[in-house]
């Protein structure tokens, strides 16, 4: 590299550092003001000017989140039933990519085609005929109602990301099996699950996230308060008149760990999984 | 072990294509059959056939006694190995070797015996424990080759198996291969673009183009008796000179330079005349006192236990052979220094560049073929 070259680059990646520090600030300030909400009385929250660093830091609110209004309750929720829409979505989604990466048959294209238009459509477009559907299976107001259409909520997307990524294993492979006398299920289990950790790890994720965040649909279909997600309950912090959002934001917090949790478990798969062109598409 | 007979084989792709056209072909018990030819010459197809990997458009496919058209892979009790390896990246070597057996239902202690063996044979018992990206090209190879035989299966299918190896690991496979060969017996089909590999390995050779099958015989045979410019231009390193010829009695000219043809020439071209092909292998030049035919050597080679000498001659014309073009050989980048000829000489040849040389060319080995339709007449 000659002088003036190293120069330029030497500026670019000034430029660069310094772009990436203010995106980062602008990301980090509102969850470190969160942070330091939740770690306050509640009087002082609004405070001005804000304080990053409580001066009285208390756990009262955690305290208070994770005791008041079934919280514990709706925690486990929402564990059950992101866990059980994690599970399903990535099982289904994964065959299905499989097939349609994988198996020629009458149809493939139009189908795949109209699982894709599955993504375009706005969830909020979907609520009433989903709700309607809802209440003839009888999925109204229970927790594998929810599971059941979040799974279906998951399901195109994740075959899309699924798919690009399967068409990517070499066919030698699996070809190779089929020699070996390995079925479709036996290839399946045996070969492209275990080579596309990083894509599964992905759309794990992405579906985990996807049903622990859900509002509206949860919101909608259920009204047993012992059945309640934790959206839900983090939404009854707020009140008509005032809110407490010292009790909103610890609230939050806690309801951040599990995803966090998963995030750190898979972060080496996912990131490779990012990397070696499980998102493509 | 088995027979594997192909009784007219066709395989038209979607696009109309025909990859292999009405094969016809018995593979004994127990032989090493080479498929050869150049790319796209329908002979990776052919034995994707046999595997079970690719359907049939016509014709019936006979294993054994069995005819294997409509039958899964699995059900063909036939083992291959693929150009790439394909070995399954998760699983360690003992668990790629061992995987056809699970899928069998083999009981756990006799796979794992039988696994032990096969890695004894290949010489691979240290690596059992790793995974293939910790293995070299050659021991990746050989974890192929175990997978394939731990089935004991009655038919190997190689498809272009040395192709990723390097020359020298090349011909110690290839000599590995002749000797498991030999110690197991079992059929094998083995599919290459390369010629050497192909008349190395091979007891019999069928020489593939355009999914036509050109000739099925002994490596000897194809190199002194191929049956068509195609088959003489492919066999062979460097490749047969094609030189215009013109049958006149019981001789042939060549250019300028007569050829007196020899008794069983002569009597397998009697009553013909006219142009034809004069293949020519490069140790069928021979120094000629003065009275060949007048050539100046153009550069020299030399390659050790030989030298190759390419030359040019006014008195000789060369026939350019379509086919030898479309295969692809590198012969034929000569082409573009103009009519170049080339001669095997011995290793203590002291002929040089711009050396004008004296050459005739051997009578009894030199071939003639039909100028239009290019088979071999004698």
């Amino acid at each position: 590299m000659v002088v003036g070259d190293k120069r330029r680059a030497r500026l670019l990646i000034g430029v660069r550092l310094a772009l990436l520090t203010v995106g980062a600030v602008v990301m980090i300030i509102p969850f470190a003001y969160m942070v330091a909400t939740s770690f306050k009385q509640n009087t002082l929250v609004l405070q001005l000017p804000p304080q990053f660093i409580p001066h009285h830091p208390t756990t009262a609110n955690y305290h208070e989140a994770w005791s008041s209004n079934q919280f514990g309750r709706y925690f486990v929720n929402s564990l059950m039933v992101a866990a059980a829409t994690t599970v399903l979505a990535v099982l289904l989604s994964s065959m299905m990519a499989f097939a349609f990466a994988r198996f020629q048959f009458p149809g493939r294209r139009l189908l795949f085609g109209l699982l894709l238009i599955g993504l375009m459509v706005p969830t909020m477009m979907l609520l009433i005929p989903q709700f309607l559907l809802a209440r003839d299976i009888g999925a109204l107001n229970s927790l594998w109602g929810l599971v059941f259409f979040y799974t279906a909520m998951n399901l195109a997307l994740n075959t899309f990301l699924l798919r690009s990524f399967f068409q990517d294993i070499p066919r030698e492979l699996e070809e190779a099996m089929v020699v070996d006398g390995a079925g479709p299920f036996a290839r399946y289990r045996q070969l492209i699950l275990p080579l596309s950790r990083p894509a599964l790890a992905t759309v794990a994720i992405f579906t985990f996230l996807a049903s622990w965040d859900e509002f509206v649909w949860a919101l909608t279909v259920i009204n047993d308060p012992s059945r309640r997600t934790l959206p839900i309950a983090i939404a009854l912090f707020q009140g008509q008149h005032s809110t407490s959002w010292g009790l909103v934001f610890a609230a939050s917090l806690i309801a951040i760990l599990p995803v966090l949790g998963i995030f750190i478990t898979f972060q080496r798969q996912f990131v490779s999984g990012i990397a070696s062109g499980a998102l493509k598409g | 072990m088995a027979t594997i007979a192909f009784n007219e084989v066709t395989k038209q792709f979607d696009d109309g294509t025909i990859a292999v056209d009405s094969l016809t072909l018995d593979v004994k018990d127990g032989e090493f059959l080479i498929l050869v030819g150049p790319s796209g010459c329908g002979k990776t197809t052919a034995l994707r056939m046999v595997a079970g990997l690719e359907e049939i458009t016509s014709g019936e496919i006979r294993i054994g006694d069995k005819v294997v058209n409509d039958l899964p892979p699995v059900e063909r009790d036939i083992a291959m190995v693929f150009q790439n390896y394909a070995l399954y990246p998760h699983m360690t070597v003992a668990e790629n070797i061992g995987f056809p057996l699970k899928q069998q239902g083999v009981k756990k202690d006799e796979a794992k015996q039988r696994v032990q063996d096969a890695a004894r044979l290949l010489s691979i018992e240290d690596l059992l424990h790793r995974k293939p990206r910790a293995l070299s090209g050659g021991q990746r190879q050989r974890v192929a080759i175990g997978r394939a035989l731990v089935r004991r299966p009655i038919a190997f299918l190689m498809d272009e198996p040395l192709s990723n190896l390097d020359a020298k690991l090349r011909v110690q496979m290839r000599a590995e291969l002749i000797s498991l060969h030999k110690r197991l017996g079992v059929t094998t089909i083995f599919v290459t673009h390369d010629q050497t590999e192909a008349m190395t390995l091979g007891d019999r050779v069928v020489v593939m183009n355009k999914g036509i099958v050109q000739q099925v015989d002994t490596p000897a045979q194809l190199y002194s008796h191929p049956a068509n410019t195609f088959v003489a231009g492919f066999i062979g390193s460097p490749a047969m000179n094609f030189l215009r010829g013109r049958l006149e009695g019981g001789a042939v000219l060549v250019g300028s330079h007569r050829v007196e043809l020899p008794d069983a020439t002569r009597s397998a071209v009697s009553g013909r005349t006219g142009d034809v092909v004069v293949g020519v292998r490069p140790e069928d030049f021979l120094s000629a006192n003065g009275d060949g035919i007048a050539a100046q050597v153009a550069f020299t080679e030399s390659l050790g236990p030989e030298t190759l000498v390419h030359f040019r001659s006014d008195a000789l014309e060369v026939v350019e052979r379509r086919e030898q073009v479309e295969a692809g050989e590198e012969e034929q980048s000569a082409g573009s220094l103009g009519e170049l000829f080339v001669a095997r000489f011995g290793p203590t040849t002291t002929v040089a560049a711009d050396q004008q040389v004296s050459l005739k060319i051997s009578a009894e080995r030199m071939l003639l073929f039909d100028a239009t339709s290019g088979h071999a007449l004698n």
